[in-house]
């Protein structure tokens, strides 16, 4: 079977290609693009910008525009609601995207729920109300979902008894737990490892086969497997979310590339910072939610790895050109940015 | 190549001293036998041309330097002659048969310019110009498909006169665009300075370098009051085709178009030809030549001065390199030593204190 990285690509193809979207894409030009006559500050297109921001696909969006989410609080919020054409085609994209990420998480929902709704990439926002989801052909995922769930993180969670640690957890317990998680390994740089994560590693590398471990170290390996996951789909749907766009993935090769400036591994990551001629434009998608695709070949030397930005800064030099340093980790074949802290 | 600097006060002297060593018949059949050269039977007659070839064009070279326009062209084509002889009867451990100079001049009478005088290439097998391309150049070189070059396009070829062939001919067809070289905390730019705000105009001219879209990323334009600010960034592990001049100024070297071909010669073909150009004038055809030298209004004449003296300078330069296969680099300044110690830009430190921020927060 193919990976999961393969399969996602597959599926995006099919989206990318699908006439059903076309309503979709015309709306996101207008609510990202299109500004009311005569109005230097258009409220409705901020929200759709602050949406983005939120790095949540058609989720994000929708939730923008429900909590009103705009960057300048005095401003009049006329005319900010969307209408319902636009609500029916942002509802469209979000459900495609929400069908998948519930398939990929069916089993694990039905042996802990809360376990199973906190690994949606979108378990951290508020939820959306008044938005029903549109009835949608399945089949169209069957492959991915397959994969998704051949991936050998998945596998090591559903074929074992990890999932058995969380039974007697609470719902708020579980969430604590994966957003401190969050906020150490996901948010912090790249290049900061905090140390008793490195010491675990240290301990695991020692560990025999059969041996009885310490019960702590056990859950904390469980829970980077399941944060794992919970970046998997995130990377999958951010990939799925472009290609409904009619987006094609980014891909940054010699044409832009001015130097590479950092090229490291360490206990969480495989990591690079890279420094770009001009800017990074992603219209519909925030950079630092984007999966892209780096290229580099000269000679012997190659480097074809994909990757997602985890800082980016841009530089309006002006005579001197425009840069932007960008800092990104790379993504394994099952999309998974911390396979140096879930393998082995 | 192998860099060498020769720290000096008399370059020229320095320089050929350099080659003179190969005046030695030791010298020459030590250096046949370090790059595998086997001159056979041969071998005394052609170390007795390298020697009396290297040593008349010494003697020419000395002799240009003090003679006036009415003959220095002469002395130095003639020079440059034995020279290239020497070296590549060195080079091949071979003797030529040469016919003729594989040039030919046409003269443009009713023009007022000594830069309107044409040089075309001819005899391609035999040709003097062409048996020393064969050699000079490390690769098969030929230059019987070219047509017809002006001495202006020559002139204006060579980075070391540029400003002053601009001034004397007009910016019409430039064929050399000096760099400014800046260390900034983003790397190393260039940036080049053109008048006007043509960016199309200047994207084309820029297209007219070989492999520019090779070694350079899109140019950025920022326009100014009168002029249009063009910032270049090397793409990543791509070698620099700029030419660098004897001070070590940076130039992009713009092609000729000669039918559908884009040409860029070696910089030793445009001095070699623009020799032969003025050397045929002063000899054979002195009704030109004389009332250029004494009548000249244009300032042209200031230019074919400077060049002369560039020509002397940088042939015997090329000629050494090519023999020796490294750069050698004679500069007039003291020696200084080697510095080891890396010196962090600010833009370093700020980062590094950033860095150790960050990773004792994490670590609290």
């Amino acid at each position: 079977m193919s990976s999961f990285r393969d399969e996602i690509f597959q599926l995006c193809k099919k989206l990318n290609s699908m006439e059903q979207f076309s309503s979709l894409r015309q709306t996101m030009h207008e609510l990202r693009f299109l500004s009311s006559e005569n109005e230097l500050y258009d409220p409705k297109r901020d929200i759709c910008f602050n949406g983005i921001l939120l790095r949540a696909e058609f989720y994000g969006i929708l939730l923008a525009y429900e909590k009103k989410l705009i960057s300048i609080p005095s401003t009049s919020l006329k005319n900010t609601d969307l209408s319902e054409k636009e609500k029916k085609d942002l509802v469209l994209g979000h459900s495609y995207i929400s069908k998948f990420i519930s398939l990929c998480l069916e089993e694990i929902k039905e042996k802990n729920c809360f376990l199973g709704n906190i690994l949606s990439p979108y378990s951290f926002l508020f939820p959306i109300e008044n938005v029903s989801e549109t009835e949608i052909d399945v089949s169209l995922f069957h492959d991915a979902v397959d994969s998704f769930k051949s991936t050998s993180v998945y596998r090591s969670i559903i074929e074992t008894n990890a999932l058995q640690a969380f039974t007697l957890a609470s719902e708020e317990m579980i969430r604590n737990l994966f957003g401190s998680l969050y906020k150490e390994i996901i948010q912090a740089p790249t290049d900061c490892v905090p140390k008793d994560i490195i010491l675990l590693k240290d301990r695991e590398k020692s560990w025999r086969p059969n041996q009885q471990v310490n019960a702590i170290d056990a859950l904390q390996l469980i829970s980077f497997k399941l944060l794992a996951l919970r970046e998997m789909l995130s990377h999958a749907a951010s990939l799925l979310y472009d290609s409904i766009l009619g987006s094609k993935l980014l891909v940054i090769d010699e044409n832009k590339l001015i130097n590479i400036e950092k090229n490291s591994d360490n206990t969480i990551y495989s990591y690079r910072t890279i420094l770009l001629q001009g800017s990074v434009l992603s219209p519909y998608n925030d950079m630092l939610n984007r999966v892209f695709l780096f290229h580099f070949e000269k000679g012997p030397f190659r480097m074809h790895e994909f990757g997602r930005a985890s800082s980016m800064t841009t530089k309006f030099a002006n005579e001197n050109g425009d840069t932007t340093k960008l800092t990104y980790c790379t993504l394994d074949e099952e999309l998974n940015p911390i396979s140096n802290l879930t393998k082995r | 190549m192998r860099r060498i600097t020769i720290l000096t006060e008399q370059p020229e002297k320095e320089l050929w001293e350099k080659i003179l060593q190969y005046s030695y018949k030791a010298r020459i059949q030590k250096y046949f036998a370090m790059n595998g050269i086997e001159p056979g039977e041969k071998s005394d007659m052609l170390s007795e041309t390298i020697i009396c070839s290297l040593l008349q064009a010494n003697e020419y070279y000395r002799l240009s330097r003090d003679a006036s326009l009415h003959t220095a062209p002469l002395l130095l084509y003639y020079g440059t002659i034995n020279l290239f002889l020497g070296a590549s009867t060195l080079l091949s451990g071979k003797d030529f048969s040469i016919n003729g100079h594989g040039m030919k001049v046409n003269i443009c009478k009713d023009v007022s310019e000594i830069g309107a005088t044409t040089i075309h290439f001819v005899s391609p097998k035999d040709g003097g110009i062409n048996v020393f391309a064969g050699q000079i150049e490390s690769q098969d070189y030929s230059l019987m498909d070219l047509q017809t070059f002006s001495l202006r396009e020559m002139l204006l070829s060579i980075p070391e006169i540029n400003l002053e062939a601009l001034q004397c001919y007009g910016e019409s067809d430039n064929y050399c665009i000096p760099l400014e070289t800046i260390r900034t905390e983003d790397g190393v730019i260039e940036r080049v300075i053109f008048s006007g705000h043509d960016h199309k105009a200047i994207a084309a001219m820029l297209s007219r370098i070989p492999a520019f879209s090779t070694s350079y990323l899109n140019p950025s334009f920022v326009d100014r009051k009168d002029n249009t600010i063009v910032t270049l960034r090397h793409k990543y592990m791509q070698d620099p085709i700029c030419y660098s001049s004897i001070t070590e100024q940076s130039y992009l070297l713009i092609g000729h178009i000669h039918g559908e071909k884009l040409i860029v010669l070696p910089q030793w073909v445009y001095m070699y030809a623009s020799l032969f150009g003025m050397a045929t004038l002063c000899r054979y055809h002195p009704y030109l030549w004389n009332p250029f030298i004494r009548l000249d209004e244009k300032g042209e004449r200031l230019l074919v001065e400077k060049f002369i003296n560039i020509a002397r300078r940088k042939l015997p330069n090329i000629i050494l390199n090519r023999i020796e296969n490294c750069e050698y680099s004679f500069e007039n300044r003291k020696y200084v030593p080697e510095n080891q110690v890396k010196v962090l830009g600010e833009h370093e430190v700020k980062d590094l204190v950033r860095e150790e921020i960050i990773r004792k927060d994490m670590n609290r």
